[in-house]
């Protein structure tokens, strides 16, 4: 039996549903499509750098008012070939791991949500600037009028390319996504795309984060393509956001197993407060706040939101995810972000790099730790504090019972060898010198108390005796000692109502002895 | 094609500088901080050149119908291109529209009030809309009462237009009141009004036509026009006539509306125009005679 190659000239194999698959279906949160967009400046400004390391970098501006929302860069620009392509579904000339972006097909994305994308560019040395204008609205009154229009012809026919003189000095592209539609709104919302840039792009940290500085150094050393891109919003710059209440960061290299290769750089700041950062709301009530947790950053753009960390290496106790904000920099090449860049897509790098950050989590849950001992501890020296100085206060004025001199003496040596435990520890294990003053000043209060209350036979400290003040005779004196021997068993665990029993009995007994 | 700036015609570059002379006369005080509205064009021309004194600008594109994105795309890469996106904003459509309804078509409204309204219509000025109404006049006009209802004391105000669709009937209607108003007070003044509406050349109409509507549209808002500037003709891009004037909008500090001072209309009859030909300016009065103030 032989066989013959068919084949039949004019036949096509990808049609325009194809476009509708990858321009609706591939973003159905639009706000993608802006950091689509942003990446591709970014880029742009990667390579200028990467050209002319000296080179100040210009803010990418974003202007979303309608009917536009508009990107615009002083990167590199396009070259007359580059742009041709621009028009090309699922080409780009980007490496993965060079690059942010890498597929050729983020910009289509947009087509869905306006009526045409116009871009213009120019490439630095080039004394040209070229404009590429997609038909959005074109292309897709096409496709509901046409059945299965071929998309070679599709998008051929509804994009143009056209060029002009330009100053070679210049360099630059401007994106506009003219006429929003009314379903991509958002896009062109601030209250909306502002938190979502602050969140996703690479913009610098805001001036008056203390260790932003610090932090952005040790991420260029350790990344030599590290770059923050400045970036306005309507002429406001953006900045990433930070929490107050803060710990200096901390910083951790996440190698591969067994080699020098390094996977990624996280770094961490912890709250200095109790528990999770929250968010204080208007009703008075309180939740976790969205900017806690750590977040994944590749080529310094956000990679999921920060419950991604939490799932993907926080196995043992996950709150404590929370209790730091920061980002773990993935520097595996071989990592890859999903196109939505809520992910990395399924593979060997991937299950590599969640097992080795487990040592992240590992190490912090150990911080979270010891900041709630620490915490613990603070709580103990103010408590300590406040019960020392009532009963002070009382032993001065001779207001405490005879029956309630144990429960004293108890309450004093407990805080005693509570506090003498926690200094210990903490200067084992996190010393602080402040808070280790302010207990070693509540212990010597707690010593001279403890002495006090010892010297009761010497007259120092007076304590209120019902049996002698009523005079009791010593049958009821004994029968009266039994019967707080009862209570105070009955009340051990409570020894504020037993206090309160015993005056209440010192109350009865006064007015009707 | 996109438009890059820096293009302008010899004479349209002396015109403009004459304009910039003015703004540099009247608000010098202020210069580096000024806010600009108007027709830039998508080339941005005129905001480029004067960019250092001004700290906001305000542009209105309409482009071409069917195609506006084009224009505006356009004006914005050049914004861009140009380092003054930041301190612009673009309002899109039709400027006498956004001067009538107060907003562009996408809701977007001038922050007035501004410094220099500078409306270099790319047409003539006495466009009319389908209905044959002559908006364009009394989009003029919605500048001043914006002005003035947002509080603004003075500003330099530019206009220029090009010699086409002329109103002639318009002109003549406005000569005739203006011959009524110089009767007492002018000798001689039928013949020198005459004589101008006789003249071959537009412009020497115009030339008192436009300063006497804008002085009379000044005053229903309480402003007074202070100006010895002259009117500028020149001939810009494929020949096109065109004519330019500068006027220093200066609030009035009469309590009532100020009435215009009549003697003032025999100044513009007799201060000459400037014709800019070569990128030369020529002072010409093109022949006509002066008008004599009535002694009596």
């Amino acid at each position: 039996m032989t066989s013959r190659v068919i084949s039949k000239r004019d036949e096509y194999f990808a049609y325009g549903s194809v476009l509708e698959a990858v321009s609706q279906g591939l973003y159905p949160d639009r706000k993608h499509i802006l950091r689509e967009f942003v990446q591709n400046a970014y880029d742009a400004l990667a390579d200028l750098k990467a050209r002319n390391t000296s080179a100040t970098l210009e803010p990418i501006e974003i202007t979303a008012s309608a009917p536009s929302i508009i990107i615009a860069d002083k990167g590199i620009g396009m070259s007359r070939e580059t742009m041709r392509r621009y028009r090309y579904l699922g080409f780009s000339p980007k490496e993965i791991g060079v690059h942010a972006g890498f597929r050729g097909i983020g910009k289509f994305s947009a087509i869905s949500a306006c009526d045409r994308l116009i871009v213009r560019s120019s490439r630095q040395g080039e004394a040209k600037s070229y404009q590429v204008e997609i038909d959005a609205a074109g292309m897709f009154t096409r496709l509901k009028s046409e059945r299965n229009p071929p998309l070679e012809a599709l998008l051929q026919e509804h994009s143009k390319i056209n060029e002009t003189s330009e100053d070679s000095a210049r360099h630059y592209t401007v994106v506009e996504l003219h006429s929003i539609h009314e379903d991509a709104s958002d896009l062109l919302d601030l209250a909306v795309i502002k938190p979502y840039l602050t969140e996703t792009v690479p913009a610098p940290f805001d001036p008056t984060f203390p260790y932003g500085e610090e932090i952005s150094q040790r991420l260029r050393q350790v990344d030599k393509n590290f770059l923050e891109v400045p970036l306005s919003l309507n002429g406001e710059p953006v900045y990433k956001r930070f929490l107050p209440k803060i710990s200096r960061p901390e910083y951790k290299a996440i190698f591969a197993p067994d080699s020098d290769e390094l996977l990624a750089f996280a770094w961490s700041c912890q709250n200095t407060e109790k528990g999770q950062f929250l968010e204080h709301l208007k009703d008075g009530k309180s939740r976790r706040h969205p900017y806690s947790g750590l977040r994944y950053r590749m080529a310094n753009f956000a990679i999921g939101d920060s419950t991604l960390v939490r799932k993907t290496f926080w196995d043992a106790s996950p709150e404590r995810a929370f209790y730091f904000f920061g980002e773990v920099h993935v520097l595996d090449s071989q990592v890859v972000p999903t196109s939505d860049r809520d992910n990395f897509e399924d593979s060997s790098a991937r299950a590599r790099l969640y097992k080795a950050c487990r040592d992240i989590a590992k190490t912090l849950n150990k911080y979270a730790a010891l900041e709630s001992q620490q915490h613990r501890f603070v709580e103990m020296v103010a408590k300590g504090q406040e019960v020392l100085s009532e009963t002070e206060k009382e032993l001065r004025t001779g207001q405490v019972e005879k029956e309630l001199k144990g429960d004293k003496e108890y309450q004093v040596e407990t805080i005693l060898q509570d506090l003498n435990k926690r200094l210990k520890e903490s200067s084992r294990k996190r010393p602080n010198e402040k808070l280790a003053s302010k207990a070693k000043k509540v212990i010597r209060k707690a010593e001279q108390l403890k002495r006090q209350l010892r010297r009761n036979g010497n007259g120092r400290v007076e304590f209120v005796d019902i049996s002698k003040e009523l005079k009791m005779n010593s049958a009821t004196k004994a029968l009266y000692e039994t019967i707080v021997e009862v209570l105070r068993d009955e009340f051990r665990q409570e020894p504020q109502r037993f206090r309160t029993v015993i005056r209440k009995i010192h109350q009865a007994l006064r007015e009707g002895y | 094609m996109l438009r890059h700036p820096q293009k302008f015609t010899r004479n349209k570059q002396v015109a403009r500088d004459l304009q910039c002379d003015a703004i540099q006369k009247y608000l010098r005080t202020r210069l580096g901080d000024l806010s600009y509205f108007g027709l830039p064009s998508s080339s941005l021309e005129d905001v480029s050149q004067w960019n250092p004194l001004l700290s906001c600008i305000t542009a209105v594109e309409r482009g071409e119908a069917g195609t506006e994105w084009i224009r505006q795309n356009e004006l914005l890469v050049n914004a861009f291109r140009l380092g003054i996106s930041q301190k612009l904003t673009l309002l899109r459509g039709d400027i006498d529209h956004i001067l009538l309804k107060g907003c562009d078509p996408y809701g977007k409204r001038p922050a007035w009030p501004h410094d220099i309204v500078s409306l270099d219509y790319s047409g003539g000025l006495f466009y009319s809309d389908e209905t044959g109404k002559p908006t364009r006049l009394e989009a003029i006009g919605n500048v001043f009462k914006n002005q003035s209802e947002a509080g603004a004391t003075d500003f330099v105000f530019l206009l220029s237009f090009n010699l086409h669709k002329i109103d002639h009937h318009e002109i003549a209607q406005t000569f005739a009141v203006i011959r009524r108003d110089l009767k007492r007070t002018a000798y001689g003044a039928d013949a020198v009004l005459d004589a101008y509406l006789k003249h071959d050349k537009d412009q020497a109409r115009l030339k008192i036509y436009v300063t006497y509507l804008v002085d009379n549209l000044a005053v229903r808002h309480n402003y007074e026009t202070e100006s010895d500037l002259p009117a500028i003709f020149y001939k810009g891009n494929q020949d096109t006539e065109m004519m330019a004037f500068r006027f220093y909008f200066k609030k009035s500090e009469r309590t009532f509306a100020p009435r215009r001072p009549k003697e003032r209309i025999n100044q513009v009859i007799n201060r000459r125009m400037i014709e800019i030909v070569g990128g030369k300016q020529i002072f010409t009065n093109l022949g006509l005679p002066l008008i004599r103030a009535n002694v009596s």
